[in-house]
């Protein structure tokens, strides 16, 4: 016991404030709870706790149980970069351990049937370094991107078959984004551009879940789009002093960054009274994201704003999952699902060197008492190499705005959560 | 319960431990039909990584046959010796140290930028005797014909007679340049040379003989260059190596000759009309004839004028307003143009390119570059001609996300003389090569990465 409090402690304690990188398509987290990421992210149709406030407020008022439950994962990811023939070379991210988490707590009201919740997570983040000195470093050096969602939830079952939920979200957005400029000191040390802001910002999440008969269960959600707007950002250059007047110090910048809406719908299936199964589909509005634009306060004829197009198009994860109940106190879970990538090549950039991924899951849940549960989760995401060719960028008109080579990308995330039910 | 616990707190650390990088097959460069085990790099300045006005080890260390040769390494490629020098300034021909860019107080007292010697005095360079034999053989300021004579680095031919650049590195007072480059027994060469048969004549502002003469501002004549050219190609290839011949790039393309503006005269109209009253008053002292003075006046109007250029060839007063068929070439003091010169006081010649003269110019670069590239396939070797590359960095050319140029100091491309490559050029040039041989002899190198390399550093 001693032992498994310290590993989750352990987990827990590295619950800062963050998020991670790629596990989705752009720059999406699909890390909601450890319960459905052991299932390949599914839930959307069968609320399985109390994670469902951030999946599908709807499912809440629906859920045999309320409680609190708090789950973080932990990200090794690396994405690789090859460059197009016969060059021999190749880069790869060196990530810092980014931890995202889901926070959540459901409680009845003195209103029968209405139940009320509050989700704090991290729905999208994006984190990666490149390697020291890399061939597109003018490009990109290193990105953090956090939004932490806060979300205030009221889920009301209108018969024993439906239940609505809808939450307000609150969102903390922070971006941290690095290049190195192609002038160098007198010591042979290159410049860089360091931009920085925060924001917040507000939506919505809503939810239907139904009950088709003892055996079929459906939801639906949808999570509106949050833009991170950035105003006044911080746009620091360290370069040459001779440069200054180039690059003017105490720069400020403005830039949006969209959280795209997502719709999503579930099918759950319960077999039997050990088994369930879950058919889940998420579409993301990522064509909200039509392009990246800086403006910033000084421009200069070194220091211009831009407005890169981005072009990503709305796509559909696909996801199956289920678990099995091995004792009275083990559930096992396994699940998989397809992530196509929103970005067209042409538009694949450094800080999403996106590509199509296979995510593969698995878990356990263990009830340790029966208040107290714990949940792990393993999910490894592979792709397969993607390429973008200069003549995709020259067709996109982006050469020279974007790296030409292959990507691929990997990442292993294991993930805890401690429920406790009330 | 503990087993499983266990079991979990092992997954997560073999996870920690694991490096999860994905897994992207690595290309090895292949030699093709060639074989790199000895490359030996022959040329002048531009071989031997001559940089800022002088020949110091950080250029040495970023010249394109260094950064070629690491390459090779990679398809079967051997140890690349150069007759490095100690870290330091450097040093030019005339014992002055390396250009650097500062802050020097401009003209309205603003701090402005300007290249300016590193230190009061070069590196003494020229004393150490190094030893052979080097996979580097490039010596600066060397034309075509030097690279045969015998004797080029006898210091005790007297003064002028000897070139002090190969003199720190032959083998023996007598040796020829090539000769000391088959000491290395090459099995691949890269020659680059024929630069200096132009621009002896260019950068002197056509103080030389256009028609041909061996002087060091002459134009070469057309059949030493032939000669010396096929006795080079002769003796490189007589072992059997294989290589690449780069030809010579177009002086517009390099800033010594396009960054000071024909037309940076820019006057106000009362000064053009003083100038105009100046000019008529001296004709009229020299005893022109009243009504031939208005036309022998140069037209100084208000708003930008072409500088003044010496030009033996206009009638009577040798001098004229320069035309956008002029070059004005980076050598000219500034201080003197921003003062009389070029409004008041003729450019003198030898800082100047006029239309004949460029002419001149380009008409030896083309029948230099036709002999360099039909010696080439006559040999069975590569030819790498940069101009194309060079012309597109004209407007800018964009490399890893970097825009470079071949603009004066911010365009990257060239060193601080305005003749000489940066590092970064040096890459550009080495990336040229790499893809000749890759076409030529159906080899796999690995082009470098521009990004990694300097432009001009900044203070």
């Amino acid at each position: 016991m001693k032992k498994i409090a310290t590993v989750m402690t352990a987990g827990l304690l590295v619950v800062c404030l963050a998020a991670s990188s790629v596990m989705a398509g752009g720059y999406q987290l699909n890390l909601l709870g450890q319960r459905q990421i052991a299932m390949g992210h599914t839930g959307m149709g069968m609320p399985l706790d109390v994670a469902t406030i951030g999946m599908n407020p709807g499912g809440l008022a629906a859920l045999d149980h309320t409680g609190i439950l708090l789950g973080s994962n932990a990200t090794f990811i690396s994405t690789v970069y090859r460059a197009p023939a016969p060059s021999s070379y190749t880069a790869a991210t060196d990530s810092d351990l980014r931890t995202p988490f889901g926070i959540y707590a459901g409680f009845d009201t003195p209103v029968s049937n209405l139940r009320a919740g509050l989700g704090v997570y991290t729905p999208y983040g994006n984190s990666l370094r490149w390697e020291e000195g890399w061939k597109y470093r003018f490009m990109l050096r290193e990105i953090s991107l956090t939004a932490i969602f806060i979300q205030p939830t009221l889920s009301y079952n209108i018969n024993d078959r439906i239940g609505i939920g809808a939450g307000f979200i609150f969102a903390y957005g922070a971006v941290n984004l690095q290049r190195d400029l192609p002038v160098t000191d007198q010591d042979g040390e290159f410049g860089l551009v360091e931009l920085d802001g925060t924001t917040t910002a507000m939506g919505f999440n809503v939810g239907v879940y139904g009950k088709v008969n003892d055996m079929i269960s459906l939801g639906v959600a949808y999570r509106s789009q949050v833009d991170m707007s950035v105003e006044g950002g911080d746009a620091d250059f360290n370069v040459p002093v001779s440069l200054t007047p180039n690059f003017p110090p105490g720069n400020k910048f403005d830039a949006t960054l969209p959280l795209p809406a997502v719709l999503s719908i579930g099918l759950g299936i319960k077999p039997t009274d050990n088994i369930r199964l879950n058919l889940d589909a998420n579409l993301t509005f990522w064509s909200a994201y039509e392009s990246l634009k800086f403006d910033f306060e000084t421009e200069t004829a070194a220091v211009q704003s831009f407005d890169d197009p981005r072009n990503f198009n709305d796509r559909w994860i696909f996801r199956i999952g289920t678990e099995v109940d091995a004792t009275d106190w083990l559930q096992i879970r396994l699940g998989s699902y397809y992530d196509p990538s929103p970005v067209d090549e042409g538009y694949i950039t450094p800080e999403t060197p996106d590509v199509d991924r296979i995510g593969i899951s698995g878990g356990f849940g263990v009830e340790i008492t029966p208040r107290l549960g714990l949940n792990a989760s393993l999910l490894v995401v592979t792709s397969s190499l993607r390429e973008q060719s200069e003549q995709s960028a020259i067709d996109a008109g982006t050469i020279g705005k974007v790296p030409v080579g292959e990507f691929r990308t990997l990442a292993f995330i294991p993930g805890v959560s401690l429920q406790y039910t009330f | 319960m503990k087993r499983l616990t266990s079991l979990f707190t092992l997954a997560v650390a073999a996870l920690v431990l694991m490096q999860c990088e994905p897994n992207v097959s690595e290309r090895t460069p292949d030699s093709g039909t060639v074989d790199f085990s000895s490359y030996v790099a022959v040329g002048n300045s531009l071989t031997a990584g001559y940089a800022d006005n002088a020949l110091h080890r950080d250029g040495q260390l970023n010249a394109f046959p260094a950064i070629l040769a690491e390459q090779m390494k990679q398809a079967g490629g051997g140890d690349f010796f150069q007759p490095l020098v100690n870290p330091g300034v450097g040093s030019n021909a005339d014992g002055q140290a390396r250009l650097e860019l500062r802050l020097v107080p401009g003209p309205d007292g603003q701090p402005t930028l300007s290249p300016q010697p590193a230190a009061a005095d070069g590196q003494d360079i020229f004393r150490r005797q190094q030893t052979g034999p080097f996979n580097n053989v490039g010596v600066p300021g060397a034309r075509i014909f030097h690279l045969v004579t015998p004797g080029y680095g006898n210091s005790a031919a007297g003064a002028g007679n000897f070139n002090r650049f190969f003199t720190r590195f032959k083998s023996d007072p007598m040796a020829t340049v090539v000769g000391d480059a088959m000491l290395a027994e090459p099995t691949f060469f890269s020659l680059w040379i024929g630069n200096n048969d132009v621009l002896g004549y260019a950068t002197s502002g056509g103080s030389g003989n256009p028609d041909g003469g061996i002087g060091g501002m002459d134009i070469t004549p057309m059949d030493v260059f032939q000669q010396s050219l096929d006795g080079i190609i002769a003796t490189l290839t007589a072992g059997g190596a294989k290589g690449v011949v780069l030809g010579i790039p177009d002086i517009t393309t390099i800033p010594f000759f396009t960054t000071v503006p024909w037309n940076g005269l820019v006057l106000t109209a009362e000064q053009a009309g003083m100038l105009r009253a100046g000019f008529a008053a001296q004709l009229a002292a020299m005893g022109v004839p009243d009504e031939q003075i208005p036309a022998l006046v140069p037209d100084f109007q208000a708003g930008q004028n072409g500088f003044l250029i010496a030009d033996p060839e206009t009638a009577v007063v040798n001098f004229r307003l320069a035309t956008e068929n002029d070059l004005i070439l980076l050598s000219v003091p500034q201080d003197s143009l921003r003062t009389r010169w070029g409004s008041q006081v003729p450019i003198p010649n030898r800082f100047t390119l006029r239309q004949e003269q460029i002419q001149a110019i380009n008409t030896a670069t083309t029948q230099f570059n036709t002999a360099l590239e039909t010696a080439a396939s006559g040999a069975g070797l590569v030819y790498v001609d940069m101009n194309p590359t060079l012309q597109q960095a004209r407007t800018g050319l964009v490399f890893d996300g970097m825009l470079l140029s071949t603009q004066f100091v911010t365009g990257g491309l060239f060193s601080l003389d305005g003749v000489h490559l940066s590092p970064r050029g040096n890459a550009v040039v080495a990336n040229g090569v790499i893809e000749a041989i890759n076409r030529g002899y159906g080899a796999t190198l690995s082009p470098v990465n521009i990004s990694a390399y300097e432009g001009v550093r900044f203070p």
